[in-house]
């Protein structure tokens, strides 16, 4: 019963992840999601509604 | 019902600073020409009517030449705004104002920001406002976007224009009679045609008279009406001696040149400023590449070097600690071995590795936000033109390579601002090459592990990407891109004390990015790398070292051998790079088994020395340096060049290049420090 709990857990985390990832390159116009964008016109931050 | 306002300037004016006051936005104000690509919409703050600022990208006119210009234009011609807000650098009023020169023509109605005000008062000018406003007939606003000042009047403009309690009218600023006389015979020729009633038919007349490009292609010219407009052209140039382009350009100038004084008053005599006497070191001959890679040196020394050193084992222990404690509680739960090894050594290893790295990565962060926001990064442009342009490379490809410290896709984007297709592509290409913010975890981990005493590994990446962004610039520029680089235009912003709050908010964001990367992407390839580690293709659980990912790596080793890393843990580790190029200090965090710590058991660092030594990890650096980008980048790549060809040409240029230099310094490294 815990290894389903937990294996059920992580999927739903992992789908999660994949589905922010998605998100995050859908709503911004150069589609990063990267680590350490310096585009300063980048929506993705425009996007932390005001 | 809802109304639009467009803000339109020169690049540097405080257009962006403006819109973000006006609209309480975050967008932050960048020191290089062309960092806003695409245009921004916001709500106006404070007011009840629903009004929208649209920032356009900053232009010097309204000519075809760039992707900026264009956009520009199109927008004010087409979606034809209520409102231009002609945003005005007062302290470099004369140069601003011949983009105003031509906004006027194109008849919307339009109203006149000066911006900077408090740098003019301070310098002890005066600027003749009512004089401002006969000469361009267009009503002013004196204001300092930074000081907030005179917004209140400004946002009240735009309401009564908007609201039509004024009415705003652009009146059309007459050039010579000669000038003039040519316009009026196209004007006449125009009214004979269908022309939709967007165009204003004076800014019209005068494009087709330039032959403007844009123009030419929209409104082709009869037979019968071709002769007249070449007549009207010819009646010009032999007036002046000069192409009708340049004779309106020059008219503008004048116009403007002859009325300045009466603008402007109480000037003082040029001084040389902070600035100039700044950038005579920064931008020297021969000082200026000795400064830049001394600054870039003390950059990775602080944040790699002393700040990595210092906080690189209390995060290997911080994780450790949580693998024990969450390994103890599964262990409590009685959970499945294999569970307890996809949680400890699989998620929180390959997370744990990578963000192990957030602290010297936020200082390395700060230290470019700093030399971004002071105004440095358009110097390194500035003087990167001299060099690339001896190798069939422009500077302005440099902004997106800067760009591209950060991420590659952004720097990618940016090349979009490059018009001449041949440079265009080359950046593409090429902006690969320059360390982006995800490779510095694996650099960072190759130095702490093999290069601890030797300061200058790390800066030696950038020195490294350059050198082989201005070989391939000679090798390209000689085979697939023959010709010359389109000539530069970069304008140098004062230097400014870098405003704290502002590169505070990028060290942040940049960080927050990073973490939510690895949360994310390396979180998700951490599971599938350590499944791949952990189980054969029975789907038995094995040992690492009869693992699918073992015999995916076998096969794939003997290419990296003569680059001396060919075992199938650092051959995996390289093809991970692909999904994201943190995701290759998780696969070895993962294969190490980092995810615990004891009193015996190595750390990350240590332990990776069994598949490298220092040549054969400098040239692992080397290959991920220069090797194609993640899944993302090659995505932008495709986007921007069009096709899967460039894109695959691009991919095999980056990889052969990478696999070529890292072989010579590991066989010549080899033999040198046998």
């Amino acid at each position: 019963m815990a290894d389903f709990i937990i294996v059920a857990v992580i999927i739903l985390l992992m789908i999660g992840a994949g589905y922010k990832v998605y998100k995050d390159r859908k709503d911004s116009p150069c589609g990063c999601g990267c680590s350490g964008c310096t585009q300063k016109s980048c929506s993705s931050k425009r996007n932390d509604k005001k | 019902m809802g109304y639009s306002v467009a803000l339109v300037g020169n690049p540097n004016c405080g257009k962006t600073t403006a819109f973000n006051a006006l609209t309480g936005s975050k967008a932050y104000v960048g020191n290089w020409p062309g960092v806003t690509v695409e245009k921004k919409e916001g709500k106006l703050r404070g007011v009840k009517e629903d009004i929208t600022l649209v920032d356009l990208p900053g232009i010097y006119s309204l000519s075809p030449y760039t992707p900026e210009e264009v956009v520009a234009r199109n927008y004010i011609i087409k979606e034809q705004p209520d409102l231009i807000i002609n945003i005005i650098d007062a302290s470099n009023i004369e140069r601003n104002l011949y983009l105003t020169h031509q906004l006027v023509e194109l008849g919307r109605p339009t109203i006149i920001a000066l911006n900077m005000m408090d740098i003019v008062e301070k310098r002890g000018e005066k600027i003749n406002i009512k004089r401002l406003e006969e000469l361009f007939g267009v009503k002013v606003v004196p204001i300092s976007a930074t000081k907030n000042q005179g917004l209140d009047e400004l946002i009240n403009l735009a309401l009564e224009v908007g609201t039509k309690k004024v009415k705003i009218a652009s009146k059309a600023i007459p050039f010579d009679m000669i000038i003039e006389q040519s316009i009026n015979e196209v004007m006449i020729l125009l009214d004979g045609k269908q022309i939709d009633e967007v165009y204003n038919k004076r800014w019209l007349a005068i494009k087709v008279l330039e032959q403007d490009k844009k123009v030419v292609e929209e409104f082709h010219l009869s037979k019968e009406e071709s002769p007249i407009v070449e007549e009207a052209a010819r009646l010009l140039e032999n007036a002046y001696d000069d192409d009708v382009e340049s004779i309106i350009i020059n008219g503008r100038y004048e116009y403007i040149t002859k009325h300045i004084s009466s603008i402007v008053t109480n000037r003082p005599d040029h001084k040389i400023t902070l600035s100039d006497k700044i950038d005579k070191v920064i931008t020297n001959r021969i000082l200026a590449i000795p400064i830049f890679f001394g600054i870039m040196w003390f950059v990775y020394f602080l944040s790699i070097q002393t700040v990595g050193d210092m906080t690189i084992g209390f995060m290997e222990g911080l994780f450790g600690t949580i693998g024990d404690q969450v390994g103890l509680w599964l262990e409590g739960m009685s959970v499945s071995p294999w569970i307890h090894g996809l949680v400890v050594d699989g998620i929180i290893g390959g997370v744990g590795a990578v963000l192990g790295f957030v602290p010297q990565l936020m200082i390395l962060f700060l230290l470019i936000g700093i030399l971004e926001d002071c105004g440095y990064m358009s110097r390194v442009a500035f003087i990167m033109d001299k060099i690339f342009r001896k190798f069939g490379l422009s500077g302005k490809s440099f902004i997106p390579m800067v760009i591209g410290t950060g991420c590659s896709v952004p720097g990618i984007m940016a090349s979009r601002t490059i018009e001449s297709e041949r440079d265009r592509k080359m950046t593409i290409m090429l902006t690969p090459f320059i360390p982006c913010g995800a490779k510095l975890p694996v650099f960072a981990l190759m130095v702490g592990a093999f290069f601890p005493e030797h300061v200058w590994v790390g800066p030696s990446m950038y020195v490294l990407g350059i050198l082989m962004v201005i070989l391939s610039g000679l090798i390209l520029k000689n085979t697939l891109f023959k010709g010359e680089a389109a000539p530069y235009i970069l304008e140098l912003p004062e230097y400014h004390i870098p405003n704290f709050k502002g590169v505070m908010m990028q060290m942040w964001d940049r960080s927050k990015a990073f973490i939510i990367k690895a949360g994310t992407v390396i979180f998700v390839a951490s599971g599938l790398i350590w499944f791949l580690q952990s189980f054969n293709f029975s789907l038995q659980m094995v040992d690492t070292n009869e693992s699918m990912l073992a015999s995916i790596g076998h096969v794939i080793a003997p290419i990296f051998a003569p680059l001396g890393f060919g075992t199938w843990q650092a051959s995996v580790a390289t093809v991970t790079g692909f999904l994201a190029k943190e995701a290759v200090v998780a696969t070895f965090g993962i294969l190490l088994g980092v995810g615990e710590v004891a009193e015996t058991d190595p750390t990350l660092l240590t332990s990776i020395g069994q598949f490298f030594t220092p040549v054969s990890a400098y040239a692992f650096m080397a290959f991920t340096l220069l090797a194609a980008p993640c899944f993302a980048a090659i995505g932008a790549m495709k986007r921007e060049f069009g096709n899967w060809k460039w894109t695959l040409i691009a991919i095999g240029y980056q990889t052969g290049l990478a696999w070529i230099v890292a072989f010579l310094i590991y066989q010549v490294g080899s033999l040198l420090f046998k």
